[in-house]
């Protein structure tokens, strides 16, 4: 143990002040919550009634009823995995195109950045509308050019309504991708482009050994932080939900909210909860370490 | 120095570019134009044609709007909400990212109370918001913006104190240990000298936390019902109950909530990019 002056003892606890109220708010506003939903995963509870001890049932329940739990979370890994390899992809041109500075780059940064400031309710209410079966702006659009076969119920369709989600959340995060990319970009120093050059190499070849090598550590990041937002969505498939049929777009977070507030499951509902907590550690935790071990292997 | 030929682009190359990118950023911009345009429409014109801009523009659709989502309202709740826990957890946040800072240099605590505060990252707001819930109604505060301020408080801390821990971490320890031997406490030392210095990071929290807050759905809308206490997200989602087929009138209400954020944008173009980014890439 290490000793500690008179002095240096009175620094620690004015410090340990300093950081109180910020322990006491997150403390008491969320850790308590969090292990309050660990704790009531174990209950059958609905709200009112006193709560029944029944261990793992809640869970055990979930993975027999597999319909809800199952769609539930293939709709939750299907919207992940199609929004973090296309916005990722998509991003990644954006910036190769914009990194150089010519003119207007700024302007259209300003434009492709905008959709960030927008709200996912208002993402969603926009799309929903555009994409409206009937009335909507692009079955208008598609039947105008006489593709009226396209025209499909958007919402309404399995796997294209999570299509449309995985499109509101791209549209939102490419400002951000994009940013990241950009400054990853912008941090490879000119020399090793320059050097290749004279050793004759076209741009393919620079942009495949030289720039995306150099990009891995914002590859990883931003591949991390857009798949662990994708695992906790919620504003958009809720927002779109009376517009489909049930569960179509139903994700892991639409489900604890939908258990808890409109079934009056709360036990259920936090099983599920401590579900997505876990599934959010393991796989985020997961893909890190795959990036960054392949990050590693590429030097 | 000598250019080097390939880093000039020919000039077909020029043209694909700002063709490609012109078309990128019109298909990005696209939604809104669609909505702008949408919304200065009668709901006959628009059922008429959803494509065309809007032969004589009228503000029927907003009156509509302003009206039935009751915004003046719900943007007045929004913006003390906004307002009030953007204060609170700079504060709260930057005195304990700035005694974490200074504690890591003498003990291990400040590494376990960082880790611990930062985790709350990784945790998905859905995993909290049924015990919240039960939390609020034990101290009767559902249905109170004091109450989703105080959820913002815990819930929003770890990215500010993420962020500005990394910038106190930045500046030499000798600045402040000089200070404190000139005499200065602990606590003038922070409002005379830490607070001024940190104005950089100061504003990008602030920038990112306003947005965040601004466009915060799940907590405002589990923890409040009552129509006069709503935020304009929750209002929003309301009206997309009543009036999703009077699609004008829900273009009009989307751009009620989307507009103060934008217009700031356009303002603080610069400072918004780059602190929704970092923001971003520390969260």
């Amino acid at each position: 143990m290490k000793q500690y002056s008179r002095a240096q003892t009175r620094k620690i606890a004015v410090y340990l002040a300093f950081i109180a109220p910020a322990l006491a708010f997150f403390s008491f506003f969320f850790v308590y919550p969090v292990l309050g939903t660990f704790e009531l995963s174990l209950y059958r509870w609905d709200g009112l009634a006193p709560k029944v001890f029944v261990g793992l049932a809640n869970l055990r329940f979930l993975l027999k009823d597999t319909s809800r739990m199952l769609t539930a979370l293939s709709n939750t890994l299907f919207i992940s995995v199609v929004t973090t390899i296309t916005l990722n992809v998509g991003s990644l041109v954006i910036a190769l195109m914009l990194a150089r500075d010519r003119r207007l780059t700024e302007l259209y940064k300003t434009l492709l950045f905008l959709p960030v400031v927008i709200s996912r309710v208002a993402s969603a209410i926009i799309f929903g509308c555009l994409l409206d079966p009937s009335s909507g702006f692009i079955n208008y659009l598609l039947r105008a050019i006489g593709l009226g076969r396209l025209a499909l119920p958007w919402l309404g369709t399995p796997v294209v309504s999570l299509l449309v989600i995985s499109a509101i959340i791209i549209w939102g995060g490419i400002g951000v991708s994009m940013t990241i990319y950009i400054a990853g970009l912008k941090a490879i120093p000119t020399e090793l482009t320059e050097a290749a050059d004279i050793d004759g190499a076209g741009s393919m070849r620079k942009l495949r050994h030289i720039t995306l090598p150099l990009l891995a550590p914002a590859l990883t990041v931003n591949f991390c932080l857009v798949f662990i937002s994708c695992l906790k969505v919620f504003d958009e498939p809720w927002l779109i939900y009376h517009a489909t049929p049930p569960r179509i777009s139903s994700t892991v977070s639409t489900i604890i909210v939908w258990e808890a507030f409109s079934g009056s499951q709360f036990g259920v509902s936090a099983a599920m909860a401590v579900l997505l907590f876990v599934l959010t550690l393991v796989l985020g935790f997961g893909v890190l370490f795959l990036l960054r071990a392949r990050e590693r292997r590429m030097y | 120095m000598p250019r080097i030929r390939s880093q000039r682009p020919a000039l077909a190359v020029n043209i694909l570019f700002y063709v490609a990118i012109s078309i990128l950023a019109l298909v990005v911009v696209f939604p809104i134009l669609a909505i702008v345009s949408n919304s200065f429409k009668t709901y006959g014109e628009y059922m008429q044609n959803p494509v065309s801009l809007p032969a004589h523009p009228v503000l029927e659709s907003y009156a509509k709007a302003w009206q039935g989502g009751a915004f003046a309202v719900h943007l007045r709740n929004t913006l003390f909400v906004v307002v009030s826990s953007v204060a609170g957890i700079l504060v709260i946040s930057g005195l304990a990212a700035y005694g974490i800072a200074r504690l890591e240099e003498l003990t291990k605590l400040g590494t376990v109370i960082y880790a611990f505060l930062v985790a709350g990252i990784m945790v998905p707001p859905t995993t909290v918001i049924v015990r919240v819930f039960f939390l609020l109604q034990t101290l009767h505060l559902l249905n109170a913006l004091s109450g989703v301020i105080f959820c913002y408080l815990g819930a929003y801390l770890s990215v500010p104190v993420l962020l500005m821990t990394g910038f106190f971490k930045s500046v030499p320890k000798e600045l402040f240990d000089a200070i404190e031997i000139d005499g200065c406490g602990p606590v003038r030392t922070f409002l005379n000298i830490v607070v001024p210095l940190s104005r950089p990071v100061i504003s990008t929290v602030v920038i990112l936390l306003s947005v965040w807050l601004w466009n915060e759905f799940l907590f405002p809308y589990i923890l409040i019902s009552a129509d006069r206490k709503m935020t304009v997200q929750v209002a929003l989602q309301n009206m997309a109950t009543m009036f999703w087929t009077d699609v004008p009138t829900m273009f009009a209400s989307v751009m009620f909530t989307i507009l103060p954020l934008i217009a700031v944008y356009l303002i603080l173009q610069r400072q918004f990019i780059e602190g929704l980014s970092r923001g971003a890439l520390k969260g």
